[in-house]
């Protein structure tokens, strides 16, 4: 088994030329994602378009290089929501205890509860689908985990010298939670937050395939294998690439993530 | 034993009220009133259907009166009465779909144990050997497939290629006129995707853990002295370290719970399944309320049901669970 850092890279290098594909995407894409051409429908691939075309003709290559995009996009929109929130309240919950603890805790347990497809479903169908709401609502429904790792560093770091020390020189909460101990707690939270991102991919790619995510005609990577259902056993190219694509990713994303851990725990 | 059941059954009821709290905020805080949702989005929607609502949620009333209201019905398990189609009420409509995902997630558990047990328990016997490092690359991919991918290749190659087995609903066209035998092995064909589908994911996961926890025990003192008696090694893997490294998975095997009942949104939707999760879907696509209330509230509370089993289990196993509670 090679070294965890051989592991970070390889992931990470598929991850940095991934976004500078999406980002890229207008100048590299081969054919309009969207430009529907009947003519060309349902193409084997081939040197024009390089993973065939859908049943509409549109280009699978080019709609894969946008769907890159929203899959980034929501991928890293939730985990950053999901920091946030979980941050604050596992700061909040580890700092202070007593009812605070209590309560944030009680509220984390709750959440745990709801299947989170089942919770998924219910808020989109209130609010309806769209980017935003997609993108808030993947994170309002998974920072409890981060909440649970950072209360649970905090309450280790809280009896270290120098925070004790921090707090004898007459430091403020915040100040104590902000400059001291969110740095020393943010090594877990980053690597479950590398973690969160594949899986925040996977439930957007879940939302779409199920038509509850991004609306078509967005080229999102779940719209793709949502169109490639319907074509099951004449194109096998409009459901292999898309799957191939997020299968990758989150792979990716998840051995970066792990090998990270792996990197912290040793130094 | 008993006294240990008494207070974990009162430990839950906090988490009780706390999911219909939720459930219900869920409802009432997101923009938008349901009637006014309904007129826009569902014209087939009558006017009565809007009072009834009115009358079941008590729109025009403060909030905190609303959540009683809420309650209450909750208590004798109303939710109402569905808004679309045959207009069944909710709960009536959720137990005709409880069977077959229970079914379905029971079996699927059965099939996790099953496989990633032994996983596990071969991986930590050797860590860094050939096996181990298989089975880490089969845990990566497991954790990063997209369950919905993976139901659309098998039913590709073992239905639509190969045609072995069916790939949508529960039984074959002139199901009733089969007999006994042969209708349990035209279930069993056409739940054999599904259950398979649908224990992948948290087969990754599990096996990950078993190998973990076999690690630790195997490091144990006793293992040492099972060794040292000169037993042989299977004996030792399979009879003395085995049986003490499942405990905490009994723990695992209950969070992974809501991630089951979640997932039969996805399976029972490719595969055509009259379940709890296909019932879901088409509420939520339908924008029905109150069966949406409904399987909020009812997915949340199996999922407190399994971890209370899990808890229950893991006391059976573990004597010190049980006497420490009595402290």
């Amino acid at each position: 088994m090679k070294s965890a850092i051989f592991w970070v890279r390889l992931g990470g290098g598929f991850l940095v030329i991934l976004a500078v594909l999406a980002v890229a995407a207008p100048l590299v894409s081969t054919h309009d994602p969207r430009a529907i051409n009947l003519p060309e429908a349902l193409l084997p691939p081939s040197s024009v378009h390089w993973f065939g075309t859908d049943s509409l003709g549109r280009d699978v290559f080019s709609r894969l290089l946008f769907g890159a995009q929203i899959s980034l996009l929501i991928g890293l929109g939730a985990v950053g929501l999901t920091l946030w929130i979980g941050t604050v309240l596992g700061l909040l919950a580890g700092w202070f205890g007593g009812w605070i603890d209590a309560v944030i805790m009680r509220i984390v347990d709750i959440m745990l509860c709801f299947p989170s497809l089942f919770l998924l479903l219910a808020i989109i169908a209130m609010v309806g689908p769209s980017l935003t709401s997609i993108i808030l609502i993947i994170g309002l429904t998974g920072w409890m985990t981060v909440t649970r790792l950072v209360r649970a560093e905090v309450l280790s770091l809280k009896e270290r010298e120098f925070i004790q020390a921090a707090r004898v020189l007459g430091l403020r909460a915040p100040q104590i939670m902000w400059r001291h101990l969110l740095p020393n707690a943010l090594a877990p939270v980053l690597v479950s937050a590398t973690l969160g991102v594949g899986t925040a991919i996977l439930i957007e790619s879940s939302l779409s395939f199920l038509g509850l995510g991004v609306q078509p005609p967005v080229p999102s990577w779940g719209n793709l294998l949502m169109d490639a259902k319907g074509t099951l056993g004449v194109a096998w190219w409009q459901t292999l690439f898309p799957g191939l694509a997020i299968l990758l990713t989150v792979l990716a994303f998840t051995v970066v993530g792990e090998g990270l851990r792996d990197l912290s725990r040793r130094s | 034993m008993m006294a240990y059941l008494w207070r974990r059954g009162i430990s839950v009821l906090p988490l009780l009220f706390g999911i219909t709290l939720i459930s219900f905020l869920v409802i009432h805080l997101t923009p938008g009133t349901p009637t006014e949702m309904l007129t826009e989005l569902n014209p087939k929607v009558s006017l009565e259907a809007r009072q009834r609502l009115n009358e079941i949620y008590g729109l025009d009333q403060p909030l905190h009166v609303q959540y009683g209201r809420w309650l209450k019905r909750f208590v004798t398990f109303d939710f109402g009465r569905s808004m679309v189609g045959d207009q069944q009420p909710v709960m009536q409509k959720i137990a005709e779909r409880m069977p077959i995902t229970l079914t379905i997630n029971v079996l699927s558990l059965l099939l996790i144990l099953l496989i990633a047990v032994p996983i596990g328990v071969w991986a930590a016997a050797r860590p860094q050997g050939v096996f181990d490092q298989a089975t880490t690359i089969l845990v990566f991919l497991g954790f990063s497939m997209p369950t919905f991918w993976l139901a659309l290749l098998l039913m590709r190659w073992f239905g639509v290629q190969l045609q072995w087995l069916p790939v949508s609903g529960l039984h074959r066209i002139g199901y009733e006129a089969m007999g006994r035998g042969a209708q349990w092995v035209d279930l069993g064909r056409h739940l054999l995707l599904p259950v398979c589908v649908s224990a992948f994911t948290s087969l990754a996961g599990i096996s990950r853990y078993m190998r973990s926890s076999m690690v630790e025990v195997l490091q144990q003192d006793y293992i040492r002295t099972a060794r040292a008696k000169g037993l042989a090694e299977h004996h030792v893997l399979f009879r003395h370290a085995m049986r003490n490294a499942l405990l905490p998975i009994i723990t695992i095997l209950g969070l992974s719970v809501p991630g089951l009942i979640g997932g039969s949104v996805i399976f029972e939707t490719i595969f055509s399944i009259p379940g709890l999760g296909r019932l879901a879907f088409e509420s939520a696509m339908a924008r029905d309320y109150p069966m949406i209330m409904g399987f909020l509230t009812i997915g949340a509370i199996m999922t407190l049901i399994g971890n209370l089993l899990a808890d229950v289990a893991y006391a059976y196993a573990d004597p010190r669970i049980r006497v420490e509670s009595q402290r």
